[in-house]
């Protein structure tokens, strides 16, 4: 293209999007459009300058103030006007809005309302690229109030240490809702934070297209042949507030007069001429109005429609993995299901820390450790340090990344290494996870497998021993799977590894050194499929993980000392629960008792109580029984430990009371 | 002619007060000209023109209505404020 007609395309781009937002503003003041918007006035060369240099399959991650990023990635206004108003022909289905726009089919991985939620996602899209060597680009636009959350520093740093195909583009406004970056930051060019992670860092003036249109290709250009990331920092004036209707108290009417007459789009007009074009986008955006508000409304039926995926192709497997004679230790099994889904699936990766152990030394001490656990042993040399990637002790970002890797073309199976750390790591868990395939009306999977150990039990202290299962099962978009036998956590974490919906694997600590039947071929087990492990008639010990073997030792001790046939239902999946055979057994046996390691209140047993309860009430002779933990952290003190947690006497116990 | 209308300012959609006017009858405005007062969930907002022109008062003082009830124009030339006000 000509220098003129580079100017002409970004004025035309930066009026679409400056008409857009001009009629948001006047048609949220009239009530119709639900909830609240953020505009991108101000910012327009920004959005349109950087995506001027990306094609449909190069991704982004945009912001709540993120219409500017779509149309300028190039999505027509019917759908994004659609989705504004709630409507089932908008972009997501009405499930997103405004804040959550996304257009998969154009590379827009989702809008965040976490302030920083799509850093982490755009490394990970950057990942898949890299692995997948398909020469994409990822680009993240956030805001300087983005600059100082844990997880930008976490990204840049892995992109860094990484060298992926990804350019972080801070839209500096000054503004971090209504406090100022004077007062929130610590350096007045966020753009030298990227020298702390050795990239570089490059400061923009992004009220001129020019500017950005330029340093936006170099840095572009720069990611796309494989020299690494850059942050570039835009600087802008957010000419109107927060959001629409914001009164703006936090500044002057002085400070507000000077903000709406910066107007980054004339300097443009006063270079090029595009003619009509501002009456054609005004008739387009007309027309998509008009077509939008007599558009339907999603079907209120319809409101669990999009939560997980379809179940994978085919049958659903057997309940019950194979027979057979050999006999493995639960750490092999996990193993076992891993490295056979990586051999069938080149988009299978592993990351984690510590998986490989020791990355970068080289031979022969590179893998060497395996994880933790010594789980992933071995992976390294067979499938290489691209699959099998070591990651810096950045929950955020590589659960993050994993999840954005998960968006762009890979089945990452990411090893947490202890539900302790989750913590660190639960936006990208709760709010990006679970929710994005929901929030954008089913547009995309999110193929992703997260690992991690739980339980006490191990004198590991308070912050290595927690279960988290209740707050895990908890969540709407993802399944939860606790397999007690190695055969189980073989099946199941095959299961998972194909499944498009996201699981999470929670596998006790105290279980890795078991041992049991152990087929060796490739084989996967139904999640949401509970088992009988121990048939009974009088009453029905509910448990699951390593709560299964407390579960059958107490069944042997209730027929041994007290007569009564007690039936263990090993649940294996968490989420979604399997009701039916919950309810057929304590249907048979009237009586129910659920051992779950969480501290009570809230916990898996109560949610499993109340669903029998309500499938089963008119068969129970007597209230259901919860065995839980103590309601405390797990203590380190070994005869602590030992009471905080659920026992085989206090299960049979709960029984004899009954 | 740009229509003025008691705004959604927030999340909040329940009605709002207009609670006084700022500019008189057929004052010309600039946008970002503080235009009236409105109260929302107890909270006055003064709110400005979005558009340049002159101002047509289309509503009184206390009048309690719906997000989206017109109370005023602005137009863009005089001749115009003098057709929508009955003026001439």
């Amino acid at each position: 293209m000509s220098s003129r007609e580079i100017l002409e395309s970004g004025l035309k781009m930066m009026t679409r999007i400056r008409v857009f937002e001009d009629r948001v503003v006047r048609e949220f003041a009239k009530g119709e459009m639900p909830g609240f918007v953020h505009t991108y006035h101000g910012a327009e060369p920004v959005a349109a300058g950087v995506c001027a240099h990306l094609s449909a399959a190069d991704m982004i991650t945009s912001t709540h103030r993120g219409h500017g990023h779509c149309i300028a990635k190039g999505c027509d206004f019917l759908p994004m006007v659609a989705e504004l108003y709630g409507r089932e022909t908008g972009l997501c289905k009405g499930r997103g809005g405004s804040m959550h726009i996304a257009d998969f089919t154009r590379g827009i991985l989702g809008a965040n309302a976490i302030v920083g939620g799509g850093i982490s996602l755009a490394v990970g899209g950057a990942l898949a690229a890299h692995v997948l060597g398909d020469g994409r680009v990822a680009v993240s636009f956030f805001g300087d109030g983005a600059a100082n959350q844990g997880v930008f520093h976490e990204a840049l740093n892995l992109a860094a240490i990484w060298r992926l195909p990804v350019v972080f583009v801070c839209e500096n406004n000054g503004w971090a809702e209504s406090t100022p970056a004077s007062y929130s930051t610590s350096v007045t060019d966020i753009a030298v934070r990227a020298r702390s992670y050795g990239i570089p860092g490059v400061v923009i003036d992004g009220s001129d297209y020019v500017d950005v249109y330029e340093k936006a290709g170099q840095a572009i250009e720069m990611a796309r042949s494989g020299a690494g990331p850059t942050l570039l920092e835009a600087k802008i004036t957010r000419m109107r507030g927060h959001f629409v209707g914001d009164p703006e108290q936090y500044r002057s009417r002085e400070q507000r007069r000077t903000a709406r007459a910066a107007d980054p789009l004339d300097r443009l007009r006063s270079e090029v001429d595009i003619g009509g074009y501002e009456q054609e986008v005004t008739a387009e955006l007309d027309a998509a109005y008009e077509s939008a508000l007599c558009a339907p409304w999603p079907d209120p039926a319809q409101v669990e429609r999009y939560v997980l995926s379809e179940p994978p192709a085919g049958p659903s497997p057997p309940s019950d993995p194979p027979t057979t004679p050999r006999q493995g230790s639960y750490l092999l099994a996990v193993h076992e299901a891993i490295a056979g889904a990586m051999r069938l699936d080149p988009a299978v990766v592993v990351i984690g820390e510590d998986i490989a152990g020791g990355a970068g030394l080289g031979e022969p001490l590179e893998g060497a450790m395996g994880g933790t656990f010594g789980v992933t042993r071995g992976l390294i040399e067979e499938f290489g340090p691209d699959r099998v990637r070591d990651t810096p002790i950045s929950e955020a970002g590589f659960v993050g990344a994993g999840i954005g890797a998960a968006l762009a073309g890979l089945r990452p199976v990411i090893d947490v290494m202890w539900a302790s750390f989750v913590p660190y790591c639960f936006d990208q868990i709760f709010n990006q996870a679970a929710k994005m395939r929901y929030m954008f009306g089913g547009q995309t999977d999110v193929p992703v497998v997260l690992r991690m150990a739980v339980g006490a039990g191990l004198r590991a202290g308070s912050q290595h021993s927690d279960t988290l299962y209740p707050i895990l099962a908890h969540i709407p978009g993802f399944k939860v799977v606790a397999p007690a036998t190695p055969a189980d956590a073989k099946g199941l974490l095959a299961r998972a590894i194909v499944e498009d919906s996201p699981v999470v694997v929670l596998e006790h600590m105290s279980l890795y050194r078991t041992a049991g039947p152990l087929p060796e071929e490739y084989y996967e087990l139904p999640i949401g499929a509970a088992r009988v492990a121990v048939p009974g008639e009088d009453v029905t010990l509910i448990a699951f993980g390593a709560g299964v073997s407390l579960a059958a030792e107490a069944a042997e001790t209730l027929r041994s000392d007290h007569g009564t046939s007690a039936e263990v239902i090993d649940l294996r999946t968490l989420s979604p629960l399997d009701v039916d055979t919950l309810t057929a057994s304590v249907g048979r046996t009237g009586r129910a008792v659920v051992i779950d390691e969480s501290p009570p209140r809230c916990s898996m047993a109560s949610e499993i109580a109340a669903v029998v309860t309500e499938t089963a009430f008119g068969r129970l002779r007597a209230p259901v029984a919860r065995v839980t933990s103590a309601c405390s952290p797990v203590p380190f003190s070994p005869p602590l430990e030992d009471a905080h947690m659920p026992t085989v006497e206090r299960v049979v116990s709960s029984v004899v009371a009954m | 002619m740009h229509v003025v209308v008691l705004p959604k300012t927030g999340i909040y959609a329940g009605d709002v007060v207009l609670v006084e006017w700022l500019v008189s009858e057929g004052s010309q405005v600039s946008v970002g000209d503080p235009i009236f007062v409105i109260e929302s969930e107890k909270v006055e907002m003064e709110i400005e023109a979005d558009v340049d022109g002159w101002l047509h008062r289309e509503a009184d003082p206390g009048l309690e209505a719906s997000i989206g009830t017109r109370i005023g124009a602005i137009s863009a030339t005089e001749a115009e404020y003098r057709r929508i006000a009955g003026l001439r």
